[in-house]
């Protein structure tokens, strides 16, 4: 589509002008700082550095932990994704609707994305915990949180569940603005629900959801060690044990500062990759008017 | 002549006096009645932070030109992250609380007065006689203690009496060694129980049994040599038999699996669904509480032992640490800040309050007198414990600087023992790799 | 679409359905607030409520003087939402609106941005911080967080949508941008306001380790510091307390998103201007 401009030389920079300073002081800055610090062992009390290469880059990519780890991260990510975005949109579609109550509807929909990882973490251990666990309970099954895979599909279901309020809400935005002249033109025509959706609604929420795409791409691989601390601390025998949580661990608990620093780096390089390999993908899908 | 002898006596005296004074002074210069304000950074939260600035609240006001504020600062990675960001920045708190795990790289860390060390600068001697052995040769390193021992817990046996009783067993009499609960454990789940036992996946029980085994957890005398640790030995034979034994009853259905946290095997046992526990002494209250609620009586016992093993408990939980670089008003206000809170009154509220540890004996004689023992007879349990326990360097508790990120590699182990890995192909994996972390911080600490 | 009684029956049923499943661990915290100590350890689990509300209510809100926190949190909210999406308006507008050299360079340094979270950068951002003498105000805790990509990101997709015949159009009137800027774009960018108002509300209202660096005396700390300072690591934990608390604290983000509905749920309206 070919969008029309206005032609001022210098306004869009002035307009770019506040984000960009904030962007390099509080985000740039103390960014490529972490990741200089990939190249130095670091003495985490006095901050003392001695420069050294590529050791921790190494010691990463030697560790067989890391790889489980990685393959670990993207079933994750794909999981929650994928979940999410359908989840989410069904949901959105319900709600989109004019029926009685929809706004005590949304509300209620939305509320639990207000909770914090910590706590959605506890909630979901009173619900999984093998000693006494409601849904170990109500299912006779009790080992959820102890075995290595439904440790896996626990935390997918906690991740997804904590985000659908941020799916649903934009979601919402998308279907509130697609025309409704389109759609009821389609309906004239005789076309069925279904197909009104797929060659209409889906078409003109695409933007929307290649944001979200990347948005929950971000999410799973960058947020969730909050919640898997209180859950399974990365366990059973590191199951569960994503990117992110190790990174987190490293930092902040075990002080691996010049180790930690490389992981963040290379979590870096490697959701730029998707995000890139997303962009492509979807340009020529990404339907504008 | 009389006149003179007098102004020489006069003279004489003023200046004995003057120089006696002097002399008190000559080790610093401090002014002691000058209004001062400290920071003292804590990581206990819930009650506890009333319980602490209520605490801080009557030192304040014995020492009225001392203003201390109080901060509850996170958890202990948390506090200890902020106390390190604010030590960078120039203006850490004068006090500040850490985990036991934390001590080796504290010690090193170049940010610390040691205790001892401010305890002569500014001639308050401390009376560690009076402190119970482990709690205050934890923190003693190279014959200096480093930091005041806060709260102070050791693991325990808790067990439902009621559900003893019904199956056979002597409810006055816990089993005490590694058979001993075994047998306990069947008669149980003979009774009903499916799994009687659990504790929750904590590196900390695994480290205590080796304790009670009298063996090393690290080299390097426990780590408490003068040479920094270069590796672990929980892999001995000591390491071995804990967790053949641990890992013996899970495979035989004798114990629960409860994952990692401190919720759930609590739950598990107020619920019934498991008759025996190891938690932390501090839990005393809450647990008779909890079975209370269903009618059950509750016992204690110490924490078990392979038959012959002659060890004892070490304990765990955190202490108080100065930091250095400050003003010598501002160091001998946080040296009397961190005397009083281990003194009589503070340290019995403190434990009455917690339940953990008041570290002296003579606040232990004190609630006895009291009678505190005799309506709390399950903590007695607990300082019997560590009572008994003889002074080595085992029984010390092992420092090491890798303490946090070992734990996690050992928690992992454990879970792969679960699964199926036999244990001393476990327990060498996670020796190898905490022994290259181990490499790396020594270097790294050295910077 | 026509909604026949039927199908408004059946949407009823799977949205209070779906409602029921999605809320469940709200429910239980709900639940779990009107408990005791013990109760809440209980199994069978004891999901029925109970009557332990004013203990638990009121020693979540005392114990860590809660009042407080929520004017701070919501405080540190508003203001970065508000800059946010001035921010994030301006931004977005070069981006879709004018042709100039670096677009490209400069709209994909944006979206990296998306991947630099709080923990990679927080010790660094702590010094420059610091260096600013923010540590332990407001300030810190607002501005570094005033930029965003998600909000320009957003807003792009939001401004492709409208038809360019809209810009030509005020172009022949002889209108400079930034009059189009105020008198056609924002009216109808509200929705995505709205909705990133929602956002970025309970990012903040949800951020713990931030503030917990940055912040060392009672008055300048957050609701989930409050939280966690019901939680105990180690010890007892008082679930009832701390679900009370919870709760308190998950009713101002519902509130903004209950007021916001109206905003973002307004419809595209297609006009041709003249």
């Amino acid at each position: 589509m070919k969008q029309s401009s206005f032609s001022n030389k210098y306004l869009p920079y002035i307009l770019l002008l506040p984000t960009y300073s904030i962007l390099v002081v509080f985000l740039f800055y103390p960014a490529f700082e972490s990741f200089r610090l990939s190249f130095f062992k670091v003495n985490p009390y006095s901050g003392a550095e001695k420069f050294a290469g590529f050791y921790n880059l190494i010691k990463i990519f030697t560790n067989p932990d890391y790889l489980s780890s990685f393959v670990l991260s993207l079933v994750f990510a794909v999981s929650v994704v994928v979940g999410g975005l359908i989840v989410s949109l069904l949901l959105a579609l319900l709600l989109n609707q004019k029926i009685k109550g929809a706004k005590v509807y949304r509300s209620l929909l939305i509320w639990p994305y207000a909770l914090s990882p910590a706590i959605a973490g506890a909630l979901f251990n009173f619900l999984f915990n093998p000693a006494t666990g409601i849904v170990g309970y109500f299912t006779g099954m009790r080992t959820w949180m102890t075995n290595g895979n439904t440790a896996m599909f626990v935390i997918v279901l906690a991740a997804t569940w904590k985000n659908l309020g941020y799916n649903i809400v934009f979601y919402l935005t998308a279907l509130r603005n697609v025309p409704r002249n389109a759609l009821e033109a389609a309906e004239i025509d005789g076309a069925g629900p279904f197909r009104r959706f797929f060659s209409i609604t889906f078409a003109f929420i695409s933007p929307m959801t290649f944001f979200l795409l990347v948005m929950n791409t971000t999410y799973a691989y960058f947020s969730s060690f909050g919640l898997i601390d209180i859950l399974t601390e990365g366990g059973p025998a590191g199951s569960t044990n994503i990117l992110i949580y190790q990174l987190y661990r490293d930092f902040f608990v075990n002080s691996r500062i010049g180790y930690a620093a490389a992981e963040s780096l290379v979590l870096f390089m490697l959701v730029v990759g998707i995000t890139f390999i997303q962009f492509r993908t979807t340009e020529k899908k990404v339907h504008y008017q | 002549m009389k006149k003179l002898v007098l102004v020489f006596f006069v003279l004489l005296l003023s200046i004995s006096f003057i120089s006696a004074n002097a002399s008190e002074d000559a080790a610093v210069d401090v002014d002691k009645a000058a209004p001062v304000t400290i920071e003292f950074w804590h990581a206990m939260s819930g009650t506890r932070i009333d319980l602490i600035q209520s605490i801080a609240d009557d030192f304040m006001a014995e020492n009225p030109n001392i203003t201390v504020e109080v901060q509850y600062a996170g958890s202990y990675n948390d506090t200890l992250n902020k106390v390190i960001s604010a030590v960078k920045g120039g203006n850490p708190p004068s006090v500040f609380h850490s985990y036991e795990i934390g001590t080796l790289g504290l010690i090193n860390s170049g940010m610390i007065m040691p205790l001892d060390e401010a305890a002569v600068k500014y001639d308050l001697p401390i009376a560690w006689d009076d402190f119970f052995v482990p709690v205050q040769s934890y923190y003693k390193y190279q014959g200096q203690h480093y930091s005041m021992p806060f709260n102070s817990s050791t693991p325990l046996i808790f067990y439902n009496k009621t559900l003893f009783e019904k199956a056979g067993l002597d409810p006055e009499n816990p089993p005490k060694t590694y058979e001993e609960i075994r047998a306990a454990a069947v008669k149980l789940k003979a009774s009903g129980i499916d799994t009687p036992v659990t504790w929750n996946l904590h590196s900390w029980y695994f480290e205590q049994m080796i304790c009670l085994q009298d063996a090393p957890f690290v080299n390097t005398s426990n780590g408490r040599g003068s040479e920094l640790p270069t590796e672990v030995v929980f892999n001995s034979a000591a390491g071995n038999k804990v967790l053949d034994w641990w890992i013996g009853m899970y495979n035989d259905g004798l114990f629960m699996d409860v994952g990692p946290g401190w919720s759930n095997h609590r739950a598990a046992f107020g619920a019934g669904e498991v008759a025996m526990v190891m938690s932390s002494s501090s839990d005393v209250n809450l647990l008779t509480a909890s079975l209370a609620e269903k009618g059950w009586e509750m016992g204690t016992g110490f924490i078990p032992r392979p038959d012959g093993a002659t060890g004892g408990v070490a304990i765990g939980g955190g202490s108080l640490w100065m930091t250095n670089n400050h003003s010598p008003e501002e160091e001998l206000a946080a040296l009397k800040l961190v005397q009083y809170i281990s003194s009589d009154v503070p340290q019995m509220a403190w434990h009455k309050g917690t339940g953990y540890f008041p570290v002296r004996k003579t606040a232990m004689e004190k609630l006895e007198k009291e009678g505190w023992f005799v309506e709390n007879p399950n903590y007695l349990t607990a300082f019997d414990q560590l009572l008994v326990s003889p002074e080595t360097l085992n029984t010390a508790g092992s420092l090491l600087g890798v303490f946090p990120e070992t734990r996690s590699i050992i928690q992992s182990s454990i879970q792969e023992c679960y699964a199926g890995k036999p244990v001393s192909e476990a327990l060498d994996e996670a020796a190898a790799k905490v022994n290259a972390l181990i490499a790396e911080w020594n270097e790294v600490i050295g910077l | 679409m026509r909604l026949t009684k039927t199908k408004t029956t059946g949407m009823h049923i799977i949205l209070i359905f779906s409602v029921l499943i999605i809320c469940l661990p709200v429910i239980l915290a709900v639940i779990i607030s009107s408990q005791t100590e013990t109760q809440v350890l209980a199994f069978p689990p004891k999901l029925t409520f109970s009557n332990n509300w004013a203990y638990n209510y009121s020693t979540a809100w005392n114990r860590i003087k809660l009042g407080r926190m929520m004017f701070n949190s919501a405080f540190i909210a508003i203001m970065v939402t508000a800059g946010k999406i001035v921010m994030s308006l301006l931004a977005a507008f070069a981006f879709t609106h004018f042709v100039f050299k670096g677009k490209q360079i400069l709209f994909f340094i944006i979206i990296i941005t998306l991947l630099l979270p709080v923990p990679v950068r927080i010790v660094a951002l702590f010094d420059v911080v610091r260096g600013f003498g923010w540590i332990n105000t407001y300030a810190g805790l607002i501005v570094p967080f005033w930029a965003s990509a998600t909000g320009t990101f957003l807003f792009i997709q939001r401004f492709k949508t409208i038809p360019s015949e809209l810009v030509d159009a005020s172009k022949i009137d002889g209108c400079r941008p930034m009059q189009y800027f105020f008198r056609v774009l924002l009216p109808l960018t509200r929705s995505t306001i709205g909705a990133l108002i929602v956002i970025e509300f309970i990012y903040i209202w949800n951020q713990y380790l931030w503030p917990l660096m940055v912040t060392n005396t009672d008055k300048m700390r957050v609701v989930q510091i409050g939280i966690k300072m019901l939680m105990n690591a180690e010890s007892s934990n008082n679930w009832g307390v701390i679900m009370a608390g919870v709760v308190m604290t998950m009713i101002p983000p519902l509130l903004v998103f209950f007021v916001m509905q109206e905003s973002f749920m307004k419809g595209f309206a297609l006009q041709s201007e003249k």
